[in-house]
Order: C-alpha cells, then sequence, then structure tokens
C-alpha cells in the first residue's frame, strides 16, 4: 500500500522558503521591471536558506523544535513578504495593473495558499488529507494547462469568447 | 542585452536546480530515522529435565534464574539445567556479562564452572568455562560461538560446576551471562 510520509519537521518551511526564493530569483530575470541584482540576490537568500537547512539537521539534536519553528517559518514568512512586496512593486511604483494581477493570481495567491495549507497541517496527522488536495490540486493544474495551452479548442467547445 | 540576460536565466537556473535537489535532498535526509517494534523473542527458555527446583524463569521466557549447587571435591552436572527454544530460526550464543563476588576469598572454594550447549541429540556445540585463579575468577573474553538453532528447535544448556577438596559450605557466586542471538 502506497503511504506518505507526512509528518512534517518544522525544516519544511525553510524548503518551501528557498523554494519561494528560487521562484523569485528566475521571476525576476525574466521581467524587465527589476534590475540585475535583484535576480542574484533572491538566489543568495535561496542558497542562505540551503545552508540554514544543512545547518538545521546537523544540530537537529542540539536545537529544540520551538527553534527549528521559529526560524524555518520567520524564513518563510521572509519569502512570502518578498512576494507580497514585488506585487506590490508591480502596482505601485511601476503602475502596472495587469501584470500585477497576474502576478498575483499566478503567484501570489497560489504561494500563500501553499504556505497557508502546510502550516494549518503542520504537527497534525493527515495522511488522507494530504493525498486528496495534492490529486486535487494536480487536476487542477492539468485542466489549467489545457486551458492555457488550447485556449482555441475551448473556444470551440464552449463557442463563445474566452479571455486570458 | 537580449545575450545578457539569456545568460543570467542560464546560471540562475542551473543554481536554482542545484539548490532546490539539494535542499530536497538535505531535507528527504532527515527521515532517516529508527523505529523499533516489539516482537516475540526469537528465543526463550524453557524447562529442561534437570530443572525441577533448581529453575525459575520471568514473564515471556526471556529471563532465568538458575540456583545450581556445588559439592567439595566433585563435579556435579546438570545436563539440561535449562532449555533455549528458538521461535524463528537464527544463530545463538553464550556471552559473559558478569560475575560477582569476584576478587574476594570466597572465590579459591571453587575450581570451574563450565556452560555448555548441548543438542538434542548430545553433540556439544559450544561452550563458557569459568576457571578460577586463587582469589579471582577467569571470565571468558568472548562468547561461546554462534551456533545454528532451527524454529522449534531446544538447545540445552549443560552446567558442570567442579569445588576444590574442602571448600566451605554455604558459599556462593553469581554468574550474569546473555543469550545473544543472530537472525
Amino acid at each position: 500500500m502506497l503511504s506518505l510520509a507526512i509528518e512534517l519537521f518544522p525544516e519544511f518551511f525553510l524548503f518551501l522558503g528557498i523554494d519561494f526564493f528560487v521562484a523569485l530569483s528566475l521571476l525576476t530575470c525574466m521581467m524587465d521591471y527589476f534590475r540585475r541584482e535583484v535576480a542574484y540576490l533572491y538566489e543568495a537568500a535561496a542558497i542562505f536558506g540551503y545552508v540554514n537547512l544543512l545547518m538545521s539537521r546537523d544540530f537537529m539534536s542540539t536545537w529544540g523544535e520551538y527553534m527549528r519553528f521559529s526560524y524555518s517559518f520567520m524564513y518563510l514568512a521572509l519569502a512570502l513578504v518578498n512576494v507580497l512586496g514585488i506585487n506590490a512593486y508591480l502596482l505601485v511604483s511601476k503602475n502596472s495593473w495587469g501584470n500585477a494581477k497576474v502576478f498575483a493570481s499566478v503567484i501570489t495567491f497560489p504561494t500563500i495558499l501553499i504556505s497557508g495549507f502546510f502550516f494549518s497541517i503542520y504537527g497534525k496527522d493527515t495522511s488522507e488529507l494530504l493525498t486528496a488536495v495534492l490529486l486535487s490540486a494536480a487536476m487542477v493544474l492539468g485542466i489549467a494547462i489545457a486551458f492555457l495551452v488550447s485556449p482555441e479548442r475551448i473556444k470551440r467547445i464552449f463557442g463563445k469568447e474566452v479571455s486570458f | 542585452m537580449k545575450n545578457r540576460k539569456s545568460t543570467d536565466l542560464l546560471i540562475l537556473l542551473l543554481i536554482s536546480v542545484f539548490v532546490v535537489s539539494a535542499s530536497a535532498a538535505v531535507y528527504y535526509s532527515m527521515y532517516a530515522k529508527s523505529t523499533t517494534t516489539i516482537t516475540a523473542a526469537p528465543v526463550y527458555f524453557t524447562l529442561g529435565g534437570d530443572s525441577s527446583g533448581i529453575l525459575k524463569i520471568g514473564t515471556n521466557n526471556t529471563y532465568a534464574e538458575l540456583s545450581l549447587n556445588a559439592y567439595p571435591n566433585v563435579t556435579l552436572y546438570y545436563d539440561q539445567a535449562v532449555n533455549i527454544t528458538a521461535s524463528a530460526a537464527g544463530q545463538v550464543q553464550l556471552d559473559p556479562v558478569s560475575v560477582s563476588p569476584n576478587g574476594d576469598p570466597s572465590v579459591s572454594n571453587f575450581t570451574s564452572i563450565v556452560f555448555t550447549l548441548v543438542r538434542s541429540d548430545g553433540t556439544a556445540v559450544g561452550s563458557l568455562t569459568y576457571t578460577t585463579t586463587g582469589n579471582s575468577w577467569n571470565v571468558p573474553s568472548t562468547g561461546s560461538g554462534f551456533v545454528p538453532i532451527s524454529a522449534g528447535e531446544k538447545i540445552a544448556i549443560k552446567v558442570a560446576i567442579t569445588a576444590v577438596a574442602g571448600a566451605k559450605t554455604g558459599v556462593s557466586t553469581a554468574i550474569v551471562m546473555t543469550i545473544d542471538t543472530k537472525q
């Protein structure tokens, strides 16, 4: 029987933060609104998180769970603040409402949703819930990708204009 | 300008792949933990032919205490002081743990105590020999040597105790040993 290892360590939030910083780094590199250094700064933040993760593993028995949770969650919070900050920057400084809206839908909202979800299940036995949510999320993602890559087909199916 | 952006993206992508995969590996390695499950002991103690009156077996048959006698200037044999019975096939040996008192004048009343593992066909398959030198016990430095035991098989522990001529009565010694198993 397939079973998921669902007991989350506090370092999971650190891992999540690293992923968010890496994503921010690549996004800011691709977007024209940001200086070149910004992307490297986010990459450095991700590497800092990785070093933090390494140290956390090595001092796992020395540092208590409360301390491990504290610095892991702070790192994740820092990543989330940066995501929100970029969203706000696009909205306010660049006055680019369209891009800010897309960024909020594609990056900010899922990021906060994912973080909130894992924060809510931390320390609880929720193997079945987690499996169900992951499968549902995968299905929704698949459907969304299908919509994005072939809008013409969807237009034909629904017989009306679909705007993205 | 466009080339520089592409180069930056490529560099960042490579670093990102490294950081994310290395982080995942580090996080996964945290799950490398041990789990302990209580199962039935692979071997347990059962009554032997000579156990009557000398053997006390503890709960779950995983502990046995023998109260043996010795007579001056003679070797007393308990051919089946206690039996070891296997619930699963594996290997067993006798391992010395402690002897007390040691370095005491009372020790000199003993000559030797030999524990031998004997199969049901009478074959001796290993032994632990405790001898005395003056007031000290010569404790074996190693176990009796692993011997295979099949599921349900009984191996008897034979004990031979020799006391010196003119040994004092009422002198006793306590020997602790373990049954070491390998599955």
